[in-house]
């Protein structure tokens, strides 16, 4: 959606223009969808997070004042909404304190670059599951910079933004989720060639 | 890996991986897990009684807005 073609969707859905609003939710939904997807696993929750995330929009239409795009300003609402809900959700999370030890640069282990291996070589769906469970393992706020930052490809400044943290503290944050994630990888792939070459 | 790096730093750093192996590997197995994250969760369609049950919603509260 061109730029100006936005503003004036904008503009008319905030003068009362229901048919204006609703362009916009088709055009912005696919974005909102998907995020609910990945920070909050389900179909159900995910659609439940894009009809709030909506409804506040409305109700708050008129304090979006176009400094970022009107997706970008979703995103921010959609990411909030989703941290509240995972806040209540009482599922078993990482601590941060492995999350420090994982990414310290004195304790990472020497290991294997299985990179070269080819994905075909191992199962994809148990591959998917894996890297989905670590990622939901990840404490919130962890995994709203990692879907944010590496899976929906915002820069550091704009998820800093979004989530009222600090540049230095996206970086941190996203740096550790990479490295505990890359680590629980690490496990599977081992455990691959080792089943492979007869070890395990 | 972020492109945020300045160019000094950044070809220091390329020249570190040629010779550190640990560093390499370090690189090369955070890429793919970041590779791997996307391509495993490639989005979905919203359905599309889902976006008409959203746009039902604002409508229903656009409604009572204006008869108040």
């Amino acid at each position: 959606m061109g730029n100006n073609e936005e503003t004036e969707l904008v503009e008319k859905a905030k003068s009362g223009e229901m048919w204006a609003f609703e362009k916009l939710i088709r055009r912005t939904s696919g974005k909102i969808y998907n995020l609910g997807l990945k920070l909050l696993r389900n179909k159900e929750d995910a659609s439940d997070l894009m009809q709030e995330t909506y409804i506040k929009a409305y109700q708050h239409l008129n304090s979006f004042r176009g400094n970022s795009a009107f997706a970008t300003w979703l995103y921010r609402i959609a990411t909030n909404l989703a941290l509240m809900k995972m806040r209540r959700d009482k599922q078993q999370k990482v601590s941060v304190e492995t999350l420090k030890e994982t990414s310290s640069y004195s304790m990472i282990k020497e290991m294997p670059d299985w990179t070269h291996n080819p994905v075909s070589y191992f199962k994809k769906q148990e591959m998917k599951d894996i890297l989905n469970k670590a990622i939901d393992s990840l404490p919130s706020k962890y995994k709203s910079v990692f879907v944010l930052h590496d899976m929906e490809g915002f820069p550091i400044a704009e998820v800093a933004d979004m989530l009222s943290l600090s540049e230095p503290a996206v970086k941190t944050r996203s740096h550790r989720s990479r490295m505990y994630l890359r680590e629980k990888l690490a496990e599977y792939f081992n455990q691959g060639v080792k089943a492979q070459s007869g070890q395990g | 890996m972020d492109n945020e790096l300045e160019d000094e730093l950044r070809s220091l750093m390329r020249e570190h991986f040629l010779v550190c192996r640990k560093c390499m590997s370090l690189l090369n197995t955070m890429e793919k897990t970041i590779c791997f994250s996307r391509e495993m969760n490639k989005a979905e369609k919203v359905p599309s009684k889902v976006i008409s049950r959203v746009c039902y919603e604002i409508h229903v509260r656009y409604e009572k807005k204006e008869k108040k």
